[in-house]
């Protein structure tokens, strides 16, 4: 039996229904049931199928690249660590994006050690030491906008927990509830840091916006 | 209603998540605060942005980076972790229970001090073999054992052995070690 490998879409532009109840036909039911059963090529199956979902979410979290693409990975052996411990209880999806959320979450603490290191050398650099100098991720190179690294940046300065929210609701699509399913907290508390992380990104990005708006350079 | 509470709910109107009469009281400040007019339009561009920004593309071989992963055996939990998964199961845990209480029922009745273990009298020293008297635990109190007369460490620990109540085995342990058998203070 071969299964397709379905495409899903940014979420932000196909916001599913706001209350999603367990009872919800769940898409990877099938294909989660078989890997339980001991069916590895499965299991591969959902990775393709939640891979561009997972590697978004963790890359606007940490907004490198090659972060990304490591904790992406250490989320999918999380995944298969764990996951045979799935019983339906919410989507499948839900509990990708809980694990996906949990290696970023963690990441974020060995990563900040990182950065230091890395304000080290530039400021090296900068006082003209002879030092190579940091690559630049390749993301925001083939992205090429100066508004969306401006953005990502601001989302960079968010505190973790309001980051979070903020691009499972807004960049990932995903409604309150399953917000406060992946986050294991109540949905008003969802509200909450979606409210004060789009404060604080409006007051950030607010000079950007108004340009966009009237086309012309902020 | 007045502009802080306006503000507060600025993101609540945006996201039509205000009742009737909230987004009517709301429409009405807006139409008369120009601040919150702005901080209202400066919100939707933010969000606009955000909404805006690519997805970016998954390396392209993750996939099969993942699961070249998952055979050479780095997703497997440490051994310990296996071990706690297990625990989940009703073939461990029933017995790993069983195991736990045991260890609790001992550990409140088990001695820790020699006071916990009181001595009736000082009754002659030549009878040879201590009586050894079980009561119940009381509500506070731990088992209690009423040895009678006071014997020698040794020679407890030996009796003990030999005695029927359920602790006396741990007891005897206790008095075998002449640590505990010096701290041993009968009231």
């Amino acid at each position: 039996m071969s299964y397709e490998v379905a495409h899903v879409p940014s979420a932000a532009h196909a916001r599913l229904a706001d209350e999603v109840t367990p009872e919800v036909i769940d898409p990877d039911a099938e294909l989660v049931a078989r890997w339980q059963a001991g069916d590895a090529s499965a299991f591969e199956v959902l990775v393709r199928r939640h891979e561009r979902r997972v590697f978004g979410l963790v890359f606007r979290m940490l907004g490198n690249r090659e972060e990304a693409e490591d904790v992406a990975q250490e989320a999918f052996l999380a995944l298969h660590r764990h996951g045979r411990r799935f019983r339906g209880e919410a989507r499948f999806s839900t509990f990708v994006y809980r694990v996906a959320a949990n290696a970023a979450l963690n990441r974020r603490r060995s990563l900040g050690r990182r950065r230091a290191r890395e304000e080290a050398l530039k400021h090296r650099q900068d006082a003209g030491d002879d030092l190579p100098s940091t690559p630049r991720d390749p993301e925001d190179a083939a992205s090429g906008g100066e508004i969306q690294q401006r953005v990502q940046a601001a989302l960079l300065g968010l505190p973790r927990d309001l980051r979070m929210a903020v691009v499972l609701y807004d960049i990932e699509g995903q409604p309150y509830g399953e917000i406060a399913q992946v986050l294991r907290i109540p949905e008003g508390t969802v509200k909450s840091r979606i409210h004060r992380a789009r404060t604080a990104l409006r007051d950030r990005l607010k000079a950007f916006a108004r340009a966009e708006d009237e086309g012309v350079e902020p | 209603m007045n502009h802080s509470r306006a503000q507060d709910l600025l993101n609540a109107h945006l996201e039509h998540d205000l009742d009737d009469a909230e987004r009517a009281e709301m429409e009405a400040h807006l139409a008369a605060c120009t601040t919150c007019g702005c901080d209202l339009e400066d919100l939707r561009g933010a969000v606009d942005l955000l909404r805006r920004l690519p997805d970016p593309e998954p390396p392209p071989f993750l996939a099969t980076r993942v699961m070249a992963r998952i055979a050479a055996g780095e997703a497997r939990s440490p051994v310990w972790g296996r071990w706690l998964e297990q625990l989940g199961t009703p073939l461990v845990a029933a017995p790993l229970a069983a195991a736990a209480a045991a260890l609790a029922v001992f550990s409140f009745a088990a001695p820790r001090s020699g006071t916990e273990i009181a001595i009736a009298s000082a009754a002659p020293q030549a009878s040879p073999t201590p009586a050894i008297v079980a009561r119940p635990a009381g509500p506070v109190a731990p088992a209690q054992l009423v040895v009678t007369p006071l014997p020698d460490p040794g020679l407890l620990a030996r009796n003990l052995r030999g005695a029927s109540h359920p602790h006396s085995m741990a007891l005897a342990a206790h008095f075998d070690d002449p640590v505990r058998a010096v701290a041993y203070q009968p009231r």
